[in-house]
């Protein structure tokens, strides 16, 4: 590969990074921005910077956000009083994709895993707990993927949200076993949250 | 060249790997632990759907090529997905301190039929509704016993007599036993136990599987069960399983 000059094996280096971008489609990549006009270079440049400072974690649900508040928490459209639960901000906009759900997030970082040792204080449980807790929520709908982590977490989530006495229910079967939200068609994750099921 | 393997397995742990692929660990009763990948699996949704969980008695095929690296999983079919283990957070993670126990005690490509047999039975109680920490405490002695670890429990190991019953004796994972009051040395690591614990557990690891559910073990019997063979699993394997410290982060 040492054809090519430094700076350029450096971009191939970097790129061949992200996840599914082998050598090859590096190069090509590397090929075509070297090739770009100085205007597309320095916006994709900006671009990258940009996510890194200006994309946080919204202190209420966990979603990312370019503002202080994420504009999902904000909306005035969406109903206060029902929060879904997700593993992560791709399952997230799964549900969002799927339409249909208008109510609040809670994004955990992950899920409770006995074999990974994944405990309740590494996924931001307590932060669900200090919402149900403060606000006016009647409805925590836990939309975790229907394995065997994902069953530990709402049962867990079930057990420390019980003493509030809301309801707690879990997106339905008919998402086969063991697969991830992140690749179930829009129709079928609308119809499960649809369908769910008190705890 | 690689040579083809069916046998029946039990799921014991899988993480995805890459955009679509999952990497799984199999107890199989033919060939012992295999580490294999499943490939497209995170995305496919007929092929490995619901049987690469973690605790699914599953038919296998695998590929494996001479040497080192992973097996290819070619088919997995479910047998029995034990649904009624996944409906419990306590039985969650009893299932899950087995197949972490065993998976850390085994090396790969080791065939143990009863060991296989072991789990998949304690599996099946558990999906019946056997209570799970009595039962955590029979598969560690069952295991232990099955791989050879055995510790001793009916007579002193230091003196080979018998303890009295309702006495105080100890507990000596350096021994690998019950060490009685004479022979206990003062600065020795230990664990004080009453002679009914002891008893306890040795019946328990020399009773057959169907007559086991009718083995009570009284609240201080358990307690002390759970303190000595912990201790005495974290001195054979040299660390704490995660799904041991998992138990008690979920109180
Ligand atoms: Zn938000
Ligand atoms: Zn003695």
């Amino acid at each position: 590969m040492s054809y090519y000059a430094e700076p350029i094996m450096r971009l191939i280096r970097e790129l061949s990074k992200l996840p599914g971008i082998g050598e090859k489609t590096a190069s090509r990549l590397a090929i075509y921005i070297l090739k770009s006009s100085n205007g597309y270079a320095e916006s994709l440049a900006k671009s990258l910077m940009d996510v890194k400072e200006k994309v946080k974690a919204c202190p209420v649900c966990f979603n990312l956000s370019d503002r202080d508040v994420c504009n999902i928490c904000t909306d005035s459209g969406r109903r206060n009083d029902i929060v879904c639960v997700v593993e992560n901000i791709n399952n997230l906009a799964a549900i969002e994709k799927a339409g249909g759900f208008k109510g609040r997030y809670h994004v955990l970082n992950g899920l409770l895993s006995p074999l990974k040792g994944i405990s309740p204080d590494d996924i931001r449980i307590a932060e669900l707990v200090r919402r149900v807790e403060s606000g006016d929520i009647s409805e925590v709908i836990v939309a975790t993927n229907p394995n065997v982590d994902g069953e530990a977490t709402a049962l867990y989530i079930t057990k420390v949200l019980k003493p509030f006495g809301i309801k707690v229910t879990r997106i339905a079967t008919g998402i086969p076993l063991g697969s991830d939200l992140e690749y179930i068609d829009a129709a079928t994750l609308g119809l499960a949250i649809e369908g769910r099921r008190e705890m | 060249m690689s040579a083809l393997y069916k046998t029946s397995a039990l799921v014991l742990n899988s993480t995805d790997y890459g955009e679509s692929d999952r990497i799984v660990n199999f107890y199989t009763m033919d060939y012992g632990k295999i580490c294999g990948i499943a490939k497209g699996a995170k995305r496919s949704k007929k092929r490995f759907v619901n049987s690469l969980e973690s605790f699914s008695f599953v038919k296998l095929i695998f590929a494996k090529k001479q040497g080192a690296g992973l097996a290819r999983i070619d088919q997995c079919e479910l047998i029995d997905g034990f649904h009624n283990i996944k409906k419990d957070l306590e039985t969650i993670t009893a299932a899950s301190y087995f197949v972490e126990l065993l998976s850390e005690m085994v090396r790969e490509w080791q065939r143990n039929t009863k060991a296989f047999e072991l789990i998949l039975n304690f599996l099946r109680m558990l999906d019946d509704g056997r209570e799970p920490e009595t039962f955590s405490r029979f598969f560690e002695v069952k295991l232990l016993t099955i791989l050879g670890y055995q510790p001793h429990l009916d007579k002193c190991t230091v003196c080979k007599y018998a303890p009295d019953a309702d006495t105080i004796i100890y507990f000596s994972s350096a021994k690998g036993g019950i060490v009685c009051k004479r022979c206990i040395k003062p600065n020795e690591n230990k664990i004080p136990i009453s002679a009914g614990t002891a008893k306890s557990l040795a019946l328990a690891a020399r009773t057959n599987l169907e007559h086991l559910n009718k083995l009570v073990l009284p609240p201080l019997v358990l307690k002390e069960s759970k303190e000595l063979l912990g201790n005495f699993i974290r001195y054979q394997l040299g660390k704490e399983l995660k799904s041991m410290k998992f138990m008690e982060t979920i109180g």
